[in-house]
């Protein structure tokens, strides 16, 4: 069980630390050890939590691989993250994934971490030289994470019973009211032409107050997010990336460069709406990366793709790691580095239509990197399709 | 009908949803009122020097200028005239704090009923004996 870390076998860490940047043996040993523990608290979660049995593997699993890598980056003493939740919205975009994807609770959010501790102590324990501080370490890591994904959790369905209570209290009141002082003014109106007027907007509001209901039951039944229609077909995320990276490098010497863990990552997306949010990404990351280098790095694991976007340069802040994605959406706060936020909707978007989740790691030591972090076979996750070809291609 | 048949208050009724705002004038005017819509704020402002209303009904939520800064600006130039009623759908205790505070007399939670709008005027509305 203890083989050292394979080369292979990219490493997820959120920071698209692909080369093992800074890790020291023991968080090599530790990284050795992911599979194993996923297997084990993939297992004890689904014995354990209800609503978790049904299901899929890639909804369960979700973005925690990247988290036990970052981790072992926070264990790795020369490496500069804090601890595994750290410079990183991944823990948050968990809790935002769980509320979408699962019918969990916090409290089961919560135990799902609870196990994801055990699993470590239980599955390291013969194999890795884990003492006093770097419990503390891992501990740290786990209690930043919980919050963060409750936190996030508890937001999105704070959002929904926001938007439930207004529409409740205040859209469907003006409507109704006018159906109201309708049927009254019915009932005092001299002339019969004037009542069939007031016959007529009685009829158009009360269609109104329909439609109102029929979108806030949507609301309701697609738990929050806003998704896209997609057009699902099965091709190669690396291909696709490698023509991504061929538009952007005619001519001229090519700063953007292309790491796959394997030479074909085949799966289920979107190709039109991955390629726009890639290349939104790309777009960022060189208006950003202070011409250095831009990485498109590729990924999988347990059955869900990983790809991300790096660049050198100013980091993101901290404080707005959590909203960046929202930026269209945020008033006010217009600063000078928030041309970051252009396209990034788009890309949140995207990752969630696929039922999935965007995440941003930035800090000064580590650069900044945006990931896209997917089922690789999104079929079973898509609410809204393109009614096309592909279909029929798909079925097979 | 009949006991108000001397009694003709000029209402303004400020609702940038036509249907609210329209359908109110006409139960108003049945009644024997003066009533006139308005479909803006910055039209319920100009319209309250020109129309000279004893009440206004104001709705809230309105684009470009709302209820609480019609009220703000009415209640610049005159603290008693005309007679403010807010008439809205907003009806969290926020918003009735904003309310008073903008200088409104009443709040009026959307839907009213009919004889509770015509209670309003005719209690607030005192009657004047030239018409």
């Amino acid at each position: 069980l203890a083989q050292p870390f394979d080369e292979g076998d990219m490493i997820l860490a959120t920071d698209q630390n692909t080369d093992g940047h800074g890790f020291s043996p023991l968080a090599l040993q530790f990284l050795s050890m992911r599979g194993a523990v996923m297997d084990y608290w993939e297992q004890a979660v689904r014995e354990r939590i209800r609503g978790a049995e049904d299901l899929l593997s890639p909804v369960l699993t979700n973005t925690l691989p990247a988290f036990y890598d970052n981790i072992a980056e926070a264990l790795s003493p020369t490496h500069p993250r804090r601890h595994g939740a750290s410079n990183t919205n991944s823990a948050a975009a968990h809790g935002g994934e769980r509320a979408r994807m699962t019918p969990f609770g916090a409290d089961q959010v919560i135990h799902e971490y609870q196990i994801f501790r055990e699993a470590i102590g239980m599955v390291t324990r013969e194999h890795v030289a884990l003492g006093g501080p770097e419990w503390a370490i891992i501990d740290r890591s786990i209690n930043v994470a919980t919050r963060d994904a409750v936190r996030s959790f508890t937001a999105s369905h704070e959002e929904l019973r926001r938007k439930l209570a207004a529409a409740l209290s205040h859209d469907m009141r003006t409507p109704l009211s006018v159906i109201a002082n309708g049927a009254e003014l019915i009932g005092i109106v001299p002339d019969l032409e004037a009542a069939r007027r007031t016959a007529l907007k009685i009829g158009s509001n009360a269609t109104r107050l329909g439609t109102m209901m029929s979108e806030l039951l949507d609301a309701l039944t697609s738990q929050g997010g806003t998704t896209i229609p997609l057009q699902l077909s099965r091709f190669d995320i690396v291909a696709l990336a490698g023509e991504v990276r061929d538009q952007y490098c005619q001519g001229s010497e090519c700063l953007i460069h292309v790491e796959s863990a394997q030479p074909a990552i085949d799966g289920h997306w979107c190709r039109s709406s991955l390629r726009r949010a890639l290349e939104n990404l790309i777009n960022n990351a060189v208006k950003y990366g202070d011409g250095a280098a831009v990485h498109i790095g590729i990924a999988q694991v347990r059955g869900r793709l990983i790809l991300s976007v790096h660049n050198q340069g100013t980091p993101i802040p901290k404080e707005r790691h959590k909203r960046i994605f929202d930026y269209l959406h945020r008033e006010g706060d217009i600063t000078a580095a928030d041309g970051w936020g252009i396209g990034l909707q788009l890309v949140k978007t995207v990752a969630e239509s696929h039922g999935g989740s965007a995440v941003v790691d930035s800090a000064a030591e580590t650069g900044t990197t945006f990931i896209i972090d997917v089922p690789l076979d999104c079929r079973p996750f898509v609410l809204h399709t393109h009614a096309g070809l592909d279909k029929d291609n798909d079925a097979a | 009908m009949m006991a108000m048949a001397h009694f003709s208050p000029r209402v303004l009724v400020v609702d940038d949803n036509h249907d609210s705002s329209d359908m109110l004038v006409e139960i108003l005017r049945v009644y024997g009122m003066t009533a006139q819509p308005a479909y803006d704020g910055a039209t319920a402002l100009a319209l309250s020097q020109t129309f000279e209303p004893d009440i206004m009904f104001l709705d809230l939520g309105m684009p470009g200028m709302d209820g609480y800064a019609v009220a703000e600006a009415l209640r610049a130039r005159s603290a008693e005239r005309p007679y403010l009623v807010a008439l809205t759908a907003w009806n969290d205790a926020a918003s009735q704090a904003r309310v008073r505070q903008a200088g409104f007399d009443l709040h009026l939670p959307k839907p009213s009923s009919l004889d509770c709008i015509l209670k309003v005027i005719a209690d607030n509305v005192p009657a004047r004996p030239e018409h």
